[in-house]
């Protein structure tokens, strides 16, 4: 009996201690379950609740004006972001939002209780700085107030094709913004900070350091610019053309002291716009030159002493017959110099010149003056134009390309050929960006200039002299300046309209440089279907 | 009932207090030792504490920092947006009646038989001659 006791209570013992050690085991189990296996989860929901990460924002470069005046420039907004699954009292918090945002209340409370957005919804992008204080003093959980950079054009319009624009993303969307978008976008960074009970932060450490966009030093002067835009509008408004390119050059460097188009838009509310705004005429749009090419038919048959400054051409009395079809000046020309061909605009003058210098020839030359190939000008869009192999001509190109017909050039083209005029000979590549800054100011990349020698000086002299007698008494009087010397030339084509040249719309342009006789700048203006 | 406390005083009237001095140094080392352990951790408690505190005066002057930046990118934004020369162009116009120049207001600098002018010079020529003559005639192309 007394043993059965002593039994008994050694196994009950033994149970105890067999529970005791099995829950020890229990307990120490579920210990090295959350130190180790569950360590770095468990580690990630306390730093959650215990610190916070903030974006580093990196603002995108700046866009100075050769005199360091802001053309595009970047400041900070809020956004407001809202996590539905967060928020205590959903109907209030989208009534107190939408009262300050000016949103309708219930749209935002639909949005809110999507269950798509219940762990993110943007309630509204970039805030006013009002709205934001005021959102703040809600103080509602679940409602975050992110820092987002905007771009801003401070002159609106000025230089807009040329500027572009930056779209939602923050991604270059147009023109220079577009071209140099990965120089101009920083880098964002990160910060952590440890955050206290009352949810203030204390303690922030730069876990990614920010790398801000690089700046832009364009050789553009905006005064120059606006000048350049105003006059441009004036003219496209006098004649009721539907659109207009002007484009003033630096004729020893090909620097872009001005690039206007017109109609223009606002780079604030690009979206506002149909995307043909956007569109950088100067570089993108094909045009049939008509006369303005005369002078690089003229300058390449001087060049290659198939004609010489005083020489006497026979202009038959303003027609000529090539390929069985007849070509006419607008006046009937007899005997005529190589500068009255040109003072005087004549295409059979043009047409003569072209034949001596025969299709190959011409052809070459067309190439070297850089027709049928980008110049590279630092714009996004670039078109190579059209000029079509001399193989493929027809009996009558000659003719027609003599007076700027069936070929196809850009702006920035043809005021880069005629530029090499201007300068003595030398093509140079047009470009719009003379810097490139970094964040601290150092400068990191500065342009280069590229420079190809195209005719001897002594051919630029003597088309420049001719150029200016076109100012002085022939087509291009308009372009005569008081008190500088000016040399210019006018062109006027047709436009093809469904396969034929229309009599109505037609493309007036005028090539210019000055001051004589050592140009400084090269000018093209250029309207497309005036009336 | 017996007196426990009975001739207490007889029996320990042996007993004298006296000074140990090893184990009152012993005592001593163990005070100072406890009272420097205290001090350290006093010590790095405040430092704690006032490590704490310039976290906060440094997040409120990062938050100030960014707020004076913002303000000043604002700012050159507003100065820029003043110096928008259709802005001023409208302002001297309509609010200053001012208008452009006539050619006859000009004063041109007189003509000279120009030497080859270097690069950066500019060209001069006599406005009265060539250029008048030129705007006379019509236009044709």
């Amino acid at each position: 009996m007394a043993d059965s006791g002593k039994h008994s209570n050694a196994a009950r013992l033994a149970l105890l201690i067999s529970m005791m050690v099995l829950w020890n085991v229990v307990i120490l189990g579920r210990l090295g379950q959350l130190q180790f296996i569950r360590h770095g989860e468990y580690t990630r929901k306390a730093q959650q609740r215990q610190q916070r990460t903030r974006a580093i924002l990196a603002p995108r470069g700046i866009i100075y004006d050769s005199h360091m005046d802001e053309l595009a420039t970047s400041v900070n907004v809020s956004t407001v972001v809202a996590e539905p699954c967060n928020i205590g009292n959903i109907p209030s918090a989208a009534r107190s939002l939408a009262s300050i945002l000016n949103l309708n209340p219930k749209e935002l409370l639909a949005r809110m209780n999507d269950p798509g957005r219940e762990n993110y919804l943007v309630v509204k992008r970039r805030i006013d700085p009002n709205a934001e204080s005021r959102i703040a003093g809600l103080d509602i959980d679940g409602i975050y107030l992110i820092d987002e950079s905007m771009r801003v054009y401070p002159n609106r319009e000025l230089a807009c094709q040329m500027l572009g624009f930056v779209n939602m993303n923050g991604d270059g969307g147009a023109g220079i913004e577009l071209k140099y978008d990965k120089e101009l976008k920083g880098t964002q960074g990160q910060i952590s900070f440890d955050i206290d009970a009352r949810r203030k932060s204390f303690r922030g450490k730069v876990e990614v350091a920010p790398e801000q966009g690089r700046s832009l030093v364009l050789s553009v002067d905006k005064s120059i610019q606006y000048i350049t835009a105003r006059a441009l509008a004036a003219g496209v408004e006098k004649y009721e053309a539907r659109a207009g390119v002007a484009i003033v050059m630096e004729s020893d460097t090909g620097r872009i002291l001005a690039l206007a188009n017109y109609p223009e838009f606002n780079c604030n509310t690009y979206n506002e716009y149909d995307a043909d705004y956007w569109r950088d005429r100067a570089v993108s749009d094909l045009f049939e030159p008509g006369s303005t090419f005369k002078v690089v038919v003229a300058t390449a048959a001087l060049e290659a002493g198939l004609a010489k400054p005083g020489e006497l051409i026979d202009c038959q009395m303003g027609s000529i017959v090539i390929g069985n079809h007849v070509f006419h000046d607008h006046k009937p020309y007899g005997l005529l110099t190589f500068s009255q061909i040109l003072e005087n605009s004549s295409n059979v003058g043009a047409a003569k010149l072209g034949l001596r210098l025969g299709e190959q020839h011409l052809y070459e030359a067309l190439r070297t003056f850089g027709f049928g190939s980008k110049t590279q000008i630092d714009l996004p869009g670039e078109i190579i134009g059209l000029v079509r192999d001399w193989h493929e001509w027809s009996a009558l190109s000659i003719g027609a390309i003599s007076f700027g017909q069936e070929v196809g050039v850009t702006s920035i083209q043809i005021l880069t050929a005629i530029n090499a005029i201007a300068n003595g000979g030398i093509r140079v590549r047009p470009s719009v960006v003379d810097k490139v800054v970094d964040g601290a100011g150092n400068v990191v990349r500065v342009r280069t200039l590229e420079r190809t020698r195209i005719m001897s000086p002594e051919t630029a002299a003597d088309v420049r002299e001719a150029f200016e007698g076109v100012v002085l008494r022939g087509t291009g009087r308009n372009a005569a300046l008081e008190g500088y010397r000016a040399a210019g030339k006018t062109g006027t084509a047709q436009k093809i309209v469904d396969g034929h040249y229309s009599n109505t719309k037609y493309v007036s342009s005028f090539i210019g440089f000055a001051p004589l006789p050592n140009p400084r700048i090269s000018v093209l203006a250029l309207i497309d279907e005036p009336k | 009932m017996i007196d426990w406390a009975c001739g207490i005083e007889n029996r320990n009237y042996g007993i004298k207090r006296i000074t140990d001095p090893q184990k009152l140094s012993e005592l001593l080392w163990i005070i100072f030792s406890l009272a420097m352990v205290a001090g350290v951790l006093l010590f790095y408690a405040s430092i704690r504490s006032q490590i704490t505190s310039m976290g906060y005066s440094v997040q409120q002057l990062r938050a100030q920092e960014d707020t004076l930046v913002s303000d000043q990118r604002k700012l050159i934004l507003e100065e820029q947006t003043l110096k928008n020369p259709e802005r001023i162009e409208k302002i001297a116009r309509v609010d200053l009646g001012m208008t452009r120049l006539r050619t006859d207001q000009l004063l041109m600098p007189q003509y000279q038989d120009v030497e080859p002018l270097g690069s950066n010079t500019l060209a001069l020529a006599n406005p009265s001659r060539a250029s008048a003559e030129a705007r006379k005639s019509p236009i044709t192309d």
